[in-house]
């Protein structure tokens, strides 16, 4: 960026969201737009999935079907176990922790 | 040149996202709004052209009806959180590759080439200080990436999609321009002028039907008459451009027998407007064409689609899209002097909504 052309930028101001909000309330926009973002972010990871599925698959490394069809062995099955627990409680518990002290910290992951 | 795996996928699901709000909600809340009894008197009542306030109050009480519908406020969310996420998705893209995009970004040629007409004293005209259209962080000038932001970024995965303010679902943006410019009644212009050439896009095309002719575009931001200029060397096709306000250009009495304007007048409050047709008036010859291309104005749609372009104004920081859909270009191009003055859509949906005239 040049200096001269920096010129109409210097009182740019950042565009608001009107006040009104688009569904009934504005903590039910938040709401809307906070899983709108968790879809995007969910998408781009299963997007990332794909491809690397795909270019391990041509790379040799991964035979088609292998994910599908792969059995976990119990190291494996008990930490998705544990780990998907812990997102869950971590999740759904969001709304209905009733401390939070530093003892109840210590033992979240 | 492309951006990350991350950058990629989360602009297409912008695409995917505005896709669905544009097609089945906006289908749906169509469909509520037909259901509703104020339906067939709206309809009628937009029928007709009607003064200013006439024309507020109608789309006050559009609105209200159009708003009932769930469809609709969800349609409005989303296509309010694309029009946010492209550029989140698209400039975060880029900064992670900064040092790759930077490598090839346009930078201005060095002073005195022929081919850019950079004016740093230009004063910018004050309805246009400040606005950071279309929701741009930092207004058209004030990201200098912006090339990559737009080509690398929401362009191929969003934009192209359609769905967005009157591009429909499925609109092929680049033929819709070629369509534009076949509005010239003349096959043989020699010198064309676009008031608002932006990346000199619609020039560029120009070329295609008038091989032969000069290509001379003005706007008011430097960094896209920059990126024009790398459009043109990367193309090969020739340009001259000038960073000018359109209502006072370089461009002599009766120099230039062809305008045309893409996609300019809804960014201009309507004394601006007029403003800009005197001036190309002026600068064509006698016998000259002007070809506009832009929005429909609201007496030319339905009180349903109306609606979702005044909204445009409040939440896709487009100040003067409501005012440009009272306006009516067709009657001041006569007012001002030119004949054969036509206006008429290219596609059912009313987009490209095309004015076009001559100067005697």
């Amino acid at each position: 960026m040049t200096e001269d052309s920096t010129k109409s930028s210097e009182t740019s101001q950042h565009a608001q969201r009107p006040d009104k909000p688009y569904l009934s309330t504005p903590e039910l926009d938040a709401l809307a737009l906070s899983q709108t973002e968790l879809l995007s972010e969910l998408w781009i990871l299963r997007d990332r999935v794909t491809v690397l599925e795909h270019l391990l698959t041509e790379a040799g490394v991964l035979k088609p079907d292998a994910v599908d069809n792969f059995e976990l062995p119990t190291d494996l099955a008990e930490r998705l176990d544990r780990e998907r627990d812990q997102l869950v409680a971590r999740i759904v518990g969001a709304g209905h922790r009733k401390k939070l002290d530093l003892d109840t910290l210590k033992e979240q992951p | 040149m492309n951006v990350d795996q991350r950058a990629r996928a989360g602009l297409q699901f912008l695409g995917s996202l505005q896709v669905f709000s544009s097609t089945e909600l906006q289908q749906q809340a169509e469909e509520d709004f037909a259901e509703s009894d104020e339906a067939p008197g709206l309809t009628q009542e937009f029928q007709t052209d009607a003064d200013r306030d006439a024309w507020l109050e109608r789309l006050a009480q559009a609105r209200e009806v159009v708003e009932r519908s769930p469809a609709f406020r969800f349609n409005r969310l989303y296509q309010r959180y694309v029009a946010e996420e492209n550029w989140v998705r698209a400039i975060t893209g880029v900064e992670r590759r900064r040092e790759m995009f930077a490598k090839v970004a346009p930078t201005p040629p060095p002073k005195g080439d022929p081919r850019l007409h950079l004016n740093p004293d230009l004063e910018m005209p004050e309805y246009y200080q400040g606005v950071e259209w279309h929701l741009q962080p930092g207004g058209l000038d004030g990201y200098d990436l912006s090339a990559a932001m737009a080509f690398s970024g929401f362009i191929p995965y969003v934009f192209a999609r359609g769905g967005f303010a009157a591009v429909a679902v499925g609109d092929n943006l680049l033929q819709q321009r070629r369509d534009v410019i076949q509005q010239f009644r003349s096959d043989s212009l020699k010198r064309i002028y676009d008031p608002g050439c932006g990346g000199s896009g619609t020039l560029g095309l120009c070329r295609e039907r008038f091989p032969e002719a000069e290509l001379i575009g003005g706007d008011l931001s430097a960094q896209v008459l920059i990126n024009g200029l790398k459009f043109s060397d990367k193309t090969g096709i020739p340009v001259e451009l000038w960073q000018e306000d359109a209502r006072h250009t370089a461009q002599a009495d009766g120099s230039v027998d062809g305008v045309i304007s893409y996609a300019l007048h809804h960014e201009l409050p309507p004394e601006v407007s007029f403003d800009v047709l005197k001036e190309m008036f002026r600068i064509l010859e006698p016998g000259g064409e002007m070809v506009i291309s832009d929005p429909p104005p609201f007496r030319a749609v339905g009180p349903f689609q109306a609606v979702m372009l005044d909204w445009e104004t409040e939440n896709r920081s487009e100040p003067y899209f409501t005012e440009a859909g009272i306006f009516n270009l067709a009657q001041a191009m006569s007012e001002i002097g030119f004949v054969d003055v036509e206006e008429y859509p290219l596609q059912e949906t009313c987009y490209p909504w095309v004015t076009r005239g001559r100067k005697p």
